[in-house]
Order: C-alpha cells, then structure tokens, then sequence
C-alpha cells in the first residue's frame, strides 16, 4: 500500500508540474503581449521613447521579461563601489537633449558601450532610443531579455519554499544612501512569556455620589478586554458603554448633556443624549496631560478648566444635564466632582494599577529576520502559528498588488477589530495592531514619535487585526456547509427515488433534476435573489442579506449562496444514487437475496447501499478539499469575498503570476483528492486493495 | 490526383485575379510629406492655436482657443462623437453636492455630499438644476437645496452607500493612474486646493488660493495652522507640513511607471532633468519654506492651479513614508522586500476626510470620517460604503438599491423596466455626461492597407487604384465634410445602446462646449468684426459663433441646452443631408478638375475597420454606411471592413505608433479625456509637435 501511495504521489507531483508547464508556456509564449496595454489609459498617453520604455517596464511587471534600464546599470555601479557619484552625473547624459545637442560626452560615450557589451554578453537585446525634439523626450537606453520558459519554471520551483532566518535584513535592506544595513544583534530568542501579551494591572474604580446618594459609578478594568463601563442610580443602570460606538447608550432616556471619555488614548467625545447621532468631537487633548471639563449654557461648550496631570494616564468623566450634576475629573493630584446648584458630589477612587503580569505563551522572536515573530500562539485557528517557512507561489500584480497569492488565499479580511494591545515598550492602547505580524523596516522606529512610543526596534510594521474570515475561509464554510446539505439530502431522496421507481416520487425527483441541469444556474440564483428581497423584518432590513456584509455580520447572509450552491448538488446527488442503485437492483446477489426472503428493506439498507455508495464515496475528499476553490457565480453574485473569482479574476486582468500559483494550487488540490478517494474507496470497498499481495 | 486538381482550381482562380486587372488588399501609396499636408488640413488651426496661446489673458486665451478648435473642426479630419455618461439613472445624491469639475479628481471627493433619504424625483432634482444655475458661484446654492427638499419632507443621511466595478490595485496615491485607485485614495488625501460643489477653486490644505508672482512662474500655497497625518486607527503620526508636499512630489517623480509625472514634465521647473536622471531634488521646482509650499514653473501656465485636483501635488508624509521602508531618489527601490507603502490600509496616512477602515476585493469598500480632518465638523456623510457590483445580471445595481445598500444606481433596459414596474417613474432621470471625448477619425491621405504588426490582419478590401482615388477624394476637405454631415451617429447609437438614448452622450465637439467659460469680459476680434463677450461665455458659444461666421453649417453649441445652461451634447448639430450634398457637389467638381471622376457608377470607396463579433456592433455600422451612401446618393461607397478578432481590430485603429500606420480611412475608437481645465489639454493633443492624437487621421506627428 505504501509503495502503492508513493508512486502514486510521484505521478501526482509529476502531473503538477507538467500542468504548470504548459500554463507557463501558454501564458509567456503563446500569447500576444501586447494586448495587456488594450485599456490601458496610460498607454494612450504616452508617446515616443516613453511609451517604448514603459511597453518593457509593464512587461517585466507581468513577468514577461527581465529589463534593465541603462539608469539602473550606473546605480548598481556606484552601489558596487566601482563607480564615482560624480561619474554618475556625466554617465547619465548619454544621449543629445536639449542642452546638449552635440550629443553625448565622453565618460557617457564609455559607459553605454560598457552596459551594452556587457548584457549583450549574457544575451540580453539592447535597444537604444534617440532623442525626440518635437516632444522633447531624451534619449532611452535599456536592455531586456525573454525570460525562457524552462529557466522560470527551474525557478519557480526551486524559490517555492522560502525560510526566514537571521541574515534576511542585511541582505535584502538599505539605508537611505544605499548602503547595506548591519545589525548588531541578530540572534534568535526563545520566551516562555510573549510581550506582547504582557499587560499591566491597572483597574480601577470610581464612584460618584450626589448627596450621599451613589449616582453611578463603577469603572473596572480588566486585563487585556476592554473597560467595563457602567453608570448607575440607585442600582439602576443608567449608561452603559457601547463600545463599538464609542457612545454611552442611555437605558432610561434621562437627558445627559455630555460625558468625555478618554481612557487607552481615545479622543474625548461629547455626546448629546437627545439625539444620539450628533457624536461630535470637541479636542484632542490626550488624556495624559489635561483633564478638561465642560459645561453648556444654552447649547454652548465651554472649557471651565484644564490642568495637567502628573503621574499615569487616567479615564475621567464629566457630565452634565437638567439639574443632575455638572463636572468631574482629576485636578492634578485626586479625583473631584463638585456641582455649584445641586448638591454636593464626591466622588471614589480605588486604584488597584503598578502590578505587572505575564501571560504563559511561548514564543520564538527573531532579529535580522524578515518577520519578529517566529513562532507564537493566539486564539485564532490553528492557534500555534508560524513566520519560519514561507510557501511562496507568487506575487500578485494586480489582484492584490504586491500581496503573495498565499497571503491574498488565506490572510484573514478587513475590516479592522480593535483590542488593548501591548507594545514592546510597554504602552497599552485599545489599537487594531496585530504585534504578531510585525516586521523589519530600516529607521522606521525613529521615523515618528507614534512609532517610538510603542516599539523598541525597527519590526514596526504591523497590520491590523481583522475580523473576516479569509477567502479561502469564507468559500470553505459555504462549501462545506451545502455539500454536506446535499449529501444530507441528496443520498436519501436518490435512495427514495430508487426504491420507488417510476412512482410518483422518482418522476418528481427526476423532474427536479432535469430543471436543475437545464436552466443555467445565473437563473435561480437570480430567482432566489429576488424572492429575498421581499423578505423583511419589522425594520424593514432584509432577512437574508443578499450581499455580505462584512461590517455587520450575521448569519443570514449566509444562507442564500449556501441554497443556491446546494441546490445543482443535490440534484446531481439524486441523480448518480437512483442510478447506481438501480443499477445493482437488477443484479445477481440481489436476486439472491430477495430468493433467501431478505426484505426490500434489509437488501436495500444492507446490500445495494453499501454497493451503490462506494463511487459516491470517492468523490467525498475531492468536494471537501474542492470547497476552498469556491464557486464562481454564486460567489459574486452574492458578494462573498471568496476565493471563486481569483482564478477569471486573475486571468482577465494579466496577473500572470496569480494564474500559475493557483494552477500549482488547485492541481495540488485535485492530486491529492484523488488520491484520499482512493484510499476512502478501498476502506469501504473491502474487495479494493492497493497491496500487490492482495492483488 | 487530387492535389493536381487543387492545383489547377488554385492556378485557374490566380490566372482570374491577374485577367480581371487588379486585386483587393495589394495596395502600395507613395509617401508623403508629412508636415505639408498637415499644414494644408490644420495649418489655420495652427496657426490660430499659436496664436491664442500667446494671449495676455484668460480669457483673451480661451477665446482664441474656441477660435482654434472651430478651425480644427472646419478642416473635417475629425467628427465628434461620444463621450460617457448620458444614461438612465436614479439616486438620492442632491445634483451639484459633489464637484462637477471635468477634469482631475475632485469629482469624486464626497465630503460635502446631501444624501437624501430616499431618491430624488426628477422634478425636484430639475428644481435643484435650477437652483444651481441661480445661486452657482454664490456659495449658498447647497443650502438652498437643502431648504428646498426638506420643504418637500426629504430628510437628509450621515451614511453614504455607493457601487463600484473594480477594486484598486494600489493605495500609493502618487504611483497610480488608474481610476480605480484615485477615486478612492483622494478621500483619505486632501490636496492644497480643489473644486467646490459650484464649481469653484478654494483652499483645501492651504489656507486659500495660491499667491501667484508677476512673472506668472511661482505659485505659493500659505498651508492651514495645525494639519495632522493620522494612521488607519485615527492615531496622529505625524504634523503636515510644507516639506511632505515636497516628499510626495519627488516620490511622485520617483515612479519607475512615469504613471503621473508627464502631468508636469515641462510644467514644473526641473522636473525634465530630474526624469533624465539627475536626481537631485533641490533643483527641482517644489520648495517648502515655512508653512509655505512655492512651485517654481517652466513657463507661465495659467491653467497651473486646475492642476491640482490630481495627486501629483499631495503630500506624503515623509517619515511615515520612511517607516515603511520608503525612500527618496537614486536609493528608491519599488522591489525592495522591506518596502511596504501603499500595499494595504495599515500602510498609508490620512490626512483627507476619510479613512479606509475596511476594503475587501470584491465586496466593498467602507471609508470612516477622519476626526482629525481640519473641516471634519464640515462633512456632511460619516460613513461611506461602496458596494462592488459584478455585473453578473443587469439588476445587479438595481438590486443593491432595493436592498438599501447604494443610495442610487444607473438603469440599464432591463433595471430601468424593472423600476417603472416597481412605480419610480418620476425618479428616472439621464446622467450627465463627462469630458471624454471618442471623436470619428477621418484619414485624409491613407497610408496603411493592412495591420502594421501583422501583414495578413485587415488587409485592405480596396484595389489600387481604388485606394488612389479614395486618398485623392479625402484630402478634398468638402469631400471630408460630405462624410462628417451624413455620419449617422443617432443610427449608429439607436442600433448599439437602443433608440432612447442614441443621443444622451452624443458630443458635438473635441473639447465640451461648457469645458470652460471666460473668467472676464472679452471682445474677439475675428475676420474685421467685435465679438464682445461677457464673462461666463461659454466655450462651445464662442466656437459656434466662429463656424456660422465662416459659412460652416455644423452646430457645435446650444445655448439653450440643458435647461438653460448651454451645452455642446446631447443633440445632433451635425448630421444634414442638404449639406453633406452640397459640399460632395463641391467636391465631385474639384475632383473632376483633378481627373477624378466621382458618380454612382464610380463612386469613392471608403474603408471602417470594425470588429463584427456582436450583431449589435454590425447593425451600428450598417447604419453608418447606409446613412453616407444615402446622401451622397451612391457617390460615395462604405466598405466596412470587419474583423471577428478584438485584437485585429485593436491593431488596425488603436494601437499604431505612427499615422502612416493607421489602417482606415474612416475610424472611431480612439478618444482622449482632458487632464486640466485649460482647452489646450485636448487641442495639444492635435499639434504638429508631438500632438498625441495626430496619428489618429494619419499624419505623422
């Protein structure tokens, strides 16, 4: 069996990278190149030799060819060492001008005749331009050669797994000046503890009183979630933090002109209780070294003080309304509320901060590497997650600019979701960076007092946390869930059909699946979009979102593609089970079996079933695996960020290193499928055997 | 056996061709010289071209330009045809909220949109048409839409819900020129001034308009007091300062694409130099000094300040810029692995009225109010949400409407049935259309015969002899004219897009008529009479007032168009039969003094490349030749050439470097839209010197 596998994963492997092949040649040779610039604006409006360089520029983008412009030859000259900066300056007017009709001097004259012998040499075509009087454009000199298909595809498969490790910086960064970076501290290091999920104790509570009457108070912080904010009266709640708004969210509907809210660097925000859409912003005076207070007369905001505070940042609180109570803050050494027309308020402050804690979570951080974060756990599937090794299929040029295929497939999407992060510094802020993604960008930590703040080196380039799923996540759950409905409820009602053939069932079964094979799918996707359009709630919102929304998820959304993907599957589902059951009905060992006096039932259940199922079988690792491809139509119809469209995506759009990634992907996909059926076929089919004994 | 006979039926059919004189599609024209009949059709355009752009003044410029183009549109090398727009639509969005500049991107600047909440009805957005043509230039007109739709119970929407077809590549603003990245990266930038909703220039991050020095070469931008760079958390990274104008500049010029800077090479001072190599900023003419940006020019320009809407002149924060792995000139490196600017939301600043808080390909995008934007309490729509739209059915908008997800969509035939059924009849309303401009080419002496990369691509239909006549009868400017007056570009439009809308986006000339206006009173002298021009004439007014002077029965411009705001498009002012037989009369006389005989029995064969895959594109021509041949009463022949292959097609009319290349007689593909609001953004385009479009009627440029 082992031996049987391995030869037959060989054979896949082979099968892969012949398909890769022929798509590389198909791409990169048999097709015209030029008709990438079909609708391309910029093309029109370029002319002479611009318009030439840049036909070359685009191509090297698309991976057509390698081009060399005489410019970048002098750079890597004078980035070698073996040419002076003031060499440079001359070098560079190799061509007539305007000023320097005469044409070229002679330090240019040695230069072109170095740059065009030496990629002539390595078989490079040099194509030189002349200068363009009439639309005043100098002189171009550049080099380009075809890539060949045999090189690129050694390449493409020899760059396919790529490690992080400890020299990464110093060979891929410069300096401002070109010069190479060097990095004192490179090395590796192993934490029990990951910083950045060290957090500070720092909770603490306030309580305001009005007349020795408890108003509302209560303010906790917990460790790495946000403040629990909650204002009461007499037990009753009065406001609660609505984070996601960033507003108060009065319970009672008592009139509250104001309240400011500065906690974790947040601006201070005035909110109009009365009408709850007027969320307005009044300063953004950061909380650390003033405190201000408000009050309104007549509808106007007026700052009746501002101290500066000392010591760690604080939240603080003013508020105000109909004869309830006015302001309160921190006047520089202790929490005071006062009212001058109501009472006397006081106000409580417990602070419990100063204590420092780490989480167990271990990690591996690097330095000198491309990413900090080596290997780190977190509460996101699979939950050990690592920056070591790289599959590499590509980088998309216009799917997602600049963004590997792996990464465009499986990184989580927009939009943002902010959590207390802590940074290497220790700063604690609410802040939708996620530390683990940071990685290497020479001087970046000096480039801005933000970035100081919060980091200690240069890994400062972070992304933000994200809330969606991935394409390929989004197109796995749909795909998932209809293929196990229509398994659910294809095999059962084929069943059915079969054993009441050509009764009423079986002819409404088959009349389900000849429409479901003859009407286009587009038609009762379209069918289905219209009829939920007219399902609403009581607000008048759809029930069924017909596009995703992915800022204010819900399950809803999910329930048209899924119908409308199992919908053609269950149809086929019927069709092959009625078939494959019928098809056994008629055979000898069932004979036998009705003549021993087994009921219909038992042969069925026992017998035919068990025969019937077993092509049904083989299919099952392929739907599974198949359901990250996602589906085209649906997909789009719906607006499902999936992976269904990358593949037409990329095509239309001449991303020819999204085509080969994903036809390496899918192949693989398909490959191992294959294989896995296989197996599953013979763990059922006890007659399928892959060991030669048994054959 | 066989293969002799194949032989002989082959050598039979050869020996027929040779009997029968000449054959289609072997056709050889002398050269010609290219800047003599270049003079000869535009030489009054150039002239009067060269002469407007001497002028003293705006207005004394935009006068003679109109003076130019009416030149240019006289000679009959061109018929203005298309532009976009002109289709059925509905939308919430209060007309004129949004800038309806025609150039650069501040059309697509939403901070001070009125979204209503429900869609407008066409009479109240026709009263608000109104509005906008009494109170444009006032500053109060949004205001009083606002009084008068609540009058009519609208209220009005802090969100904004938008459709769109294509996701961005980039989010870098100054390495991009396509429409899909700009329109939505000039909502997290704010420019140093731009286009209001009445159409008027004011300061955006300066603090007003440029101070402009005597000489006309330095403009400077005085910036607004506390101007701050947010990351995509609302986080301030950095202050905006005069020094970031300079850094976007140079990383605007550091583009390996050139995607931007031929805006500006030869406009701004140094900018020549620095894209041939010399990389040294500090020659260039952009200068920080103080809270001041200075941009030092080439040559007086004085559309300079229309510039600006485009992203050549944002700023970019140069140390965010830097802590991306950025950098600046010879070190710039595009490929460099630790150079991450531009690649993803996290890895821009904001300094605009937006922030991108969530973009996801193919489904949306969703832009939060920038708190920290210096007018933020000015902007009317907190969240904007863009809806992408696959175009899989053509409800697809309509339905994201319905859903309540866009606050407005185009309505194609199928969506607009739909909303009639649905009861918006009084909401239906035609779209306005843009600048761009798709004029018909016509060739008047033809050089190429067959695909220039490809000898056995649209080979010529025409003989010899043919091809001799047809040049001869085409380089007779009636002749030309005669084609341009029986052009049946309503047939054309009724057989493509449907009888309803055959005239929408129909253009009358090569620059809009209401492309620009005169900012002062002018009297043009023409031809021995006083033209006095209040300001605010219109382009196209002035245009049309130079053809009827010189006896040219086209009309280019109606001044009572579009509700009484004058317009240049959506009516037909060129197709006359009357005419175009006249002036083939003229022609027929001329050509036979030359030995040309032109009759039904002879008639001049003329050439249109057309690709012939879509039975709709088909009739669309069919319409065209069979208007020409009517008129000219047989004299002259269309021969439409056709082609089922894209790329053929594409070869033939479109992508040739040079006129001697271009394979037809007649065309209609090419187009241009204008990048700054000055008329010479589209008249250059057809100067001797380098003029891009002049390729398009087949001269050498």
């Amino acid at each position: 069996m082992t031996s049987y596998l391995f030869k037959r994963l060989i054979r896949g492997i082979l099968s892969i990278i012949a398909v890769v092949a022929i798509v590389m040649i198909l791409i990169y040779t048999a097709m015209d190149r030029e008709l990438i610039f079909a609708g391309d604006a910029q093309y029109t409006k370029k002319q002479d030799n611009q318009k030439e360089s840049y036909k070359y520029m685009r191509w090297e983008v698309y991976g057509y060819l390698d081009y060399v412009p005489y410019s970048d030859y002098l750079n890597q000259l004078v980035k070698e060492g073996t040419m002076n900066k003031s060499d440079l300056a001359d070098a560079i007017k190799f061509g007539a001008n305007e000023s320097k009709a005469e044409g070229a001097n002679n330090t240019a004259k040695t230069y072109v005749k170095k740059f065009t012998s030496y990629y002539e040499e390595q078989g490079y075509e040099v194509v030189s331009l002349g200068f363009k009087p009439k639309t005043r454009q100098q002189a171009t000199l550049f080099a380009y050669k075809n890539k060949s298909v045999i090189v690129r595809l050694l390449k493409y498969f020899g760059s396919i797994i790529t490690v992080d490790n400890i020299h990464y910086v110093e060979r891929h960064t410069v300096d401002a000046e070109g010069n190479p970076v060097i990095l004192e501290n490179k090395g590796l290091e192993f934490t029990l503890f990951d910083p950045s999920k060290n957090y500070n104790v720092s909770g603490y509570s306030l309580t305001f009183t009005n007349n020795g009457q408890t108003l509302f108070a209560n303010i906790k912080e917990n460790k790495g979630s946000d403040p629990t904010i909650v204002f009461e009266k007499e037990q009753k709640t009065l406001y609660t933090w609505d984070d996601t708004n960033k507003t108060f969210v009065s319970s009672v509907g008592d009139t509250l002109y104001y309240i400011g809210y500065d906690n974790f660097n947040q601006t201070v925000r005035l909110v109009d209780f009365e009408e709850m859409s007027s969320n307005e912003e009044i300063d953004k005076v950061k909380v650390k070294h003033y405190v201000l207070c408000y009050t309104t007369n007549d509808g106007e905001n007026e700052v009746l003080s501002s101290s500066p505070i000392s010591g760690s940042s604080f939240s603080f609180y003013c508020f105000g309304g109909d004869n309830e109570f006015v302001r309160a803050g921190f006047d520089g050494e202790k929490l005071f509320a006062s009212n001058e027309s109501v009472g006397t308020l006081s106000c409580e402050y417990h602070d419990n901060a100063g204590v420092s804690k780490k989480v167990f979570s271990p990690a591996i951080l690097g330095t000198g590497t491309k990413n900090k974060y080596i290997l780190y756990f977190d509460n996101k599937f699979p939950f050990i997650h690592q920056n070591l090794i790289k599959l590499n299929l590509g980088v998309s040029y216009a799917i997602n600019k600049d963004i590997d295929i792996v990464q465009t497939m499986f990184r989580r999407q927009d939009p943002i979701e902010k959590h207390i992060v802590v940074y290497p510094t220790g700063q604690r802020t609410r802040s939708a960076n996620d530390l683990h993604t940071a990685g290497y960008a020479y001087g970046s930590r000096d480039s801005f007092d933000l970035n100081k703040q919060r980091f200690t080196d240069d890994y400062t380039n972070v992304t933000s946390f994200t809330k969606s799923f991935s394409k390929t996540g989004f197109s796995f759950i749909i795909g998932i869930i209809s293929t196990l409905i229509s398994y659910l409820v294809g095999i059962p009602l084929g069943i059915l059909m079969a054993r009441k053939k050509d009764k009423l069932v079986d002819k409404l079964g088959t009349v389900y699946i000849i429409i479901i094979i003859a009407v286009p799918s587009l038609a009762y996707i379209y069918l289905l979009k219209a009829l939920a359009l007219n399902i609403k709630n009581a607000s008048g919102t759809l029930i069924f979102d017909i596009s995703f929304d992915l800022m204010n998820q819900s399950v809803g959304m999910y329930v048209l593609p899924i119908i409308s993907l199992a919908l053609p599957s269950i149809g086929g589902f019927m069709k092959w089970i009625r078939r494959y059951m019928i098809d056994q009905m008629n055979s000898d060992y069932v004979k036998f079996a009705r003549s021993g006096g087994l009921s219909e039932r038992q042969i069925f259940r026992k017998h035919i079933l068990k025969n019937a199922i077993i092509p049904i079988v083989q299919g099952i690792p392929g739907s599974i695996l198949g359901a990250v491809t996602g589906a085209i139509i649906t997909e789009s119809v719906y607006l499902v960020p999936g992976a269904g469209r990358l593949f037409t995506d990329a095509i239309a759009k001449y991303d020819n290193s999204v085509i080969v990634g994903l036809t390496l992907f899918y192949s693989s996909l398909s490959v191992i499928s294959l294989i896995l059926g296989d197996i599953l076929m013979a763990i059922v089919d006890p007659r399928i055997s892959f060991t030669d004994k048994a054959r | 056996m066989k293969k002799f006979l194949l032989g002989f039926v082959a050598l039979v059919l050869v020996a027929g061709l040779f009997s029968c004189g000449e054959k289609p599609g072997d056709v050889k024209v002398a050269d010609i010289d290219d800047e003599a009949v270049y003079q000869e059709v535009l030489g009054e355009f150039a002239k009067a071209y060269a002469d407007a752009k001497a002028a003293k003044s705006v207005a004394e410029r935009f006068a003679k330009m109109a003076v130019a183009e009416a030149k240019m549109l006289e000679a009959g090398i061109l018929l203005p045809f298309q532009s976009n727009g002109g289709n059925y639509a509905m939308s919430a969005v209060v007309p004129y909220t949004v800038s309806p500049v025609l150039w650069g991107m501040d059309m697509y600047r939403y901070q001070d949109i009125l979204v209503a909440n429900k869609v407008l009805k066409a009479d109240d957005r026709e009263h608000c048409k109104s509005l906008y043509a009494q109170y444009k230039g006032t500053g109060e007109y949004a205001a009083k839409a606002k009084e008068y739709l609540e009058g009519k119970g609208y209220t009005f929407k802090s969100t904004y819900g938008m459709q769109y077809t294509g996701d961005g590549e980039t989010l870098d603003a100054f390495q991009t020129q396509n429409a899909t990245d700009g329109e939505v990266l000039c909502l997290t930038y704010d420019g140093l001034i731009r286009y209001n909703g009445e159409n008027v220039l004011e300061g955006a991050l300066a603090a007003g308009l440029p101070t402009v020095s005597s000489d006309g070469l330095t403009y400077t931008f005085t910036l607004r007091e506390g101007l701050v760079w947010v990351n995509r958390e609302g986080s301030k990274v950095a202050d905006l300062t005069a020094d970031d104008f300079v850094a976007g500049f140079q990383h605007m010029l550091d583009d390996p694409n050139g995607n931007l800077s031929w805006l500006v090479d030869g406009v701004v001072d140094g900018v020549h130099e620095y894209l041939g190599g010399d990389h040294d900023m500090s020659k260039v003419g952009v200068k920080a000094d103080g809270n001041k940006v200075v941009y030092t020019l080439e040559a007086p320009t004085s559309y300079f300040d229309t510039m600006f809407g485009y992203s050549v002149f944002a700023p970019l924060s140069r140390s965010f810029y830097e802590s991306k792995g950025g950098k600046f000139g010879d070190a710039f490196d595009s490929t460099d692995k630790t150079y991450t600017y531009g690649t993803n939301p996290d890895n821009i600043a904001y300094c605009g009225p937006y922030i991108l808080e969530s973009h996801v390909n193919e489904n949306s995008y969703v832009f939060k109010k920038n708190a920290s934007y210096w007018d933020a309490a000015n902007v009317t729509v907190d969240t904007i949400t863009w809806w992408y739209n696959a175009g899989e059915t053509d409800l697809d908008g309509y339905n994201l409407w319905k859903a309540g997800k866009i606050d407005g969509c185009g309505l194609n035939k199928a969506a607009k049935l739909q909303a009639e059924k649905d009861g918006y009849n009084d909401n239906i309303y035609i779209s306005g259309t843009d600048a761009t401009s798709f004029p018909a080419w016509v060739v008047p002496y033809r050089r190429g015969y067959a695909n220039f990369n490809d000898a056995n691509a649209l080979v010529t239909q025409l003989t010899q002899s043919e091809a001799d006549r047809t040049n001869k009868a085409l380089s007779n400017q009636d002749f030309r004219l005669a084609i341009c007056h029986s052009f049946d570009r309503k047939g054309y439009n009724a057989a493509s897009t449907g009888e309803e809308l055959a005239l929408t986006a129909v253009t009358n000339s090569y620059t809009p008529g209401t492309f620009v206006s005169l900012p002062e009173a002018y009297t043009l002298k023409y031809n021995g009479k006083d033209y006095a021009y209040e300001a605010g004439t219109w382009y196209g007014h002035i245009m049309q007032d130079i053809i009827s002077a010189d006896g040219y029965k086209f009309k280019v411009f109606d001044d009572n168009a579009d509700g009484g705001i004058g317009s240049g498009a959506q009516f037909d002012g060129w197709y006359n039969e009357a005419e175009a037989k006249a002036r083939l009369d003229a022609a027929c006389e001329a050509l036979a003094a030359d030995g040309v005989t032109v009759d039904a029995k002879h008639p001049i064969k003329i050439e249109i490349p057309y690709q012939n895959s879509a039975a709709s594109t088909v009739a669309a021509w069919t319409a065209v030749k069979d208007g020409i041949e009517k008129a000219s009463e047989g004299r002259i022949q269309v021969v439409l050439n056709g082609t089922a292959d894209r790329k053929e097609y594409l070869y033939a009319a479109y992508y040739f470097e040079v006129g001697s290349e271009a394979n037809y007689n007649v065309s209609y593909l090419s187009g241009w839209g204008p990048d700054y609001g000055d008329p010479a953004s589209f008249l250059d385009t057809m100067i001797n010197n380098g003029g891009t479009m002049v390729k398009c009627f087949g001269l050498n440029a």
